[in-house]
């Protein structure tokens, strides 16, 4: 179990984003990362991000973030099919590899959780971009 | 090169060295003058590519075209006063060579706010990274077809008629019927190659590139490129005579009236091997040398799209609009094939040149074996 490696300027593909299933009209409860697996908090409609540590609330999903936001600012998630530019050079993604809700906030882990148990993503191939292969 | 996955956004614009004050915006220049712009500069862009690959390509729309192999050949019989000599016949299977075309596809992703924002420089910035892609798989491909010894099979997928291509390299023991040389020489299609090898670069081998080539094409204008890594190696050679740089006062050896280009030495001119003028260029792989025939028909084909004035233009093909975001989408398509199966020669030397030819890895290309 380890976390993946983020790169600091995570970017996204217009052409899925497009097109992919996103939530948006709803307020950051927090600061959110960038390419940040994030839910929509029930008792405040606002958008957290996504936490494997416990198998509760904080570990569900209802999109990434493709842009960072600040609290209080809207924000729209995006939902299955979307693809972003995640890896970084430094600690490469493994091609093909399954990708779950990490222990740390906001982060993926290259292996199941206590909270993520169900794969949220998957690394495209041998490219360093991740396709989202879940929805809420 | 790796994917650069993006869109530009309006944070992305917050990292520019320009101040957005002070560049001229889009909204500011006018769409149709942007337009404008951008089909200008891809028309300069493309008809220099053109240019450059028909030193060395012809281009064409054809998918494919009957090989010019020569078949079976019959036999005199002696001559009698009152004898009449048998009928013979020559027969051969029609064959073919195929052509590849292939799609490719760099697509700009822009949100409608950044792009309200967006200077013309960086646009300019974005088509130009388009360009440089474009060239970049152009060369890929164009060493593919130089340095790979392998024949394939391609479906032609982006034609009504998905018909199978055979892409054929230049001779490569696959049998081939192999036309007769100028002087009646036969060459065996089951063994002949044009892809040489050896441990080391020596004279013997540089004249046997250039004479594989020679003896299918009598009489041309044979060039040899190399990569710059490898100049110092041909330059020693005792075949090779020197172009010198202009105002040096040749010694003994050095080629008169030939002057060395010093500002461009990954794309000159540098001497001649056994008549054969010797090129570095940029996109020539170390350890390789290719020889190719300058005259007659030229070695390869570059089939491009129909439609396109005759090249393999990179075009905005289509934008896609879903508020708030905007693709646009730059093609080309483009295929390289062995139009002239004797018209090239290639040479490895390096470790494993003792056991035969060592196919290369291309980057970026597809169909190298």
């Amino acid at each position: 179990m380890a976390l993946v490696t983020r790169r600091t300027n995570v970017n996204f593909d217009a052409n899925s984003v497009m097109y992919a299933p996103q939530r948006s009209g709803h307020a950051a409860g927090e600061d959110l990362d960038a390419g940040a697996p994030c839910y929509i908090k029930a008792s405040d409609s606002k958008v957290y991000m996504s936490n494997g540590t416990a198998a509760n609330e904080a570990a569900s999903f209802d999109g990434f973030t493709v842009q960072a936001h600040k609290a209080g600012e809207p924000v729209a998630l995006h939902g299955i099919g979307t693809r972003l530019g995640y890896g970084d050079a430094s600690a490469p993604l493994t091609g093909g590899a399954l990708l779950y809700i990490g222990a740390t906030k906001g982060r993926l882990d290259s292996a199941a959780t206590t909270g993520g148990t169900t794969p949220v993503a998957k690394v495209i191939g041998a490219t360093q971009d991740i396709r989202v292969i879940r929805d809420a | 090169m790796p994917l650069l996955t993006g869109t530009l956004t309006l944070d992305e614009m917050a990292n520019e060295a320009d101040a957005q004050t002070r560049a001229v915006r889009l909204e500011q220049m006018g769409e149709d003058r942007v337009a404008a712009a951008i089909d200008a500069e891809l028309a300069t862009w493309n008809a220099t590519v053109a240019e450059q690959i028909r030193e060395f390509a012809e281009i064409t729309t054809d998918n494919q075209r009957p090989d010019a192999a020569h078949g079976d050949v019959g036999e005199m019989v002696p001559l009698t006063e009152t004898g009449r000599a048998p009928t013979q016949v020559v027969t051969r299977a029609p064959v073919t060579v195929g052509f590849p075309l292939e799609g490719w596809q760099y697509s700009i992703g822009w949100t409608q706010r950044a792009l309200d924002r967006a200077s013309a420089q960086r646009l300019a910035r974005q088509v130009r990274s388009a360009e440089v892609a474009h060239i970049r798989k152009l060369q890929a491909q164009l060493k593919a077809a130089f340095y790979s010894p392998i024949n394939y099979t391609i479906r032609d997928y982006l034609q009504e008629n998905k018909i199978d291509l055979t892409v054929k390299r230049f001779f490569n023991a696959d049998g081939w019927d192999i036309p007769m040389g100028p002087n009646a020489e036969s060459f065996d299609g089951d063994t002949h190659t044009h892809y040489l090898a050896g441990l080391t670069l020596t004279n013997a081998l540089g004249v046997s590139l250039v004479g594989t080539v020679r003896e299918h094409n009598p009489g041309a204008d044979v060039r040899i490129v190399i990569a710059q890594a490898d100049e110092a190696e041909w330059t020693a050679l005792s075949g090779f005579k020197a172009f010198v740089e202009q105002g040096i006062v040749r010694a003994a050896g050095q080629i008169e009236g030939q002057n060395l280009d010093m500002a461009n030495p990954s794309n000159r001119a540098i001497g001649r091997f056994m008549g054969a003028e010797v090129w570095v260029k940029p996109w020539a792989i170390e350890g390789y040398a290719v020889a190719y025939a300058m005259s007659g028909p030229r070695p390869l084909v570059l089939r491009v799209a129909e439609g396109r004035g005759g090249m393999p233009a990179l075009r905005l093909a289509a934008t896609n609009c879903a508020y708030p975001l905007l693709a646009d989408f730059m093609e080309s398509e483009f295929g390289f094939g062995a139009g002239n199966r004797a018209g090239a020669a290639i040479l490895f030397t390096g470790t494993g040149g003792d056991s035969g030819y060592v196919v290369p890895t291309i980057a970026g290309a597809t169909f190298t074996g």
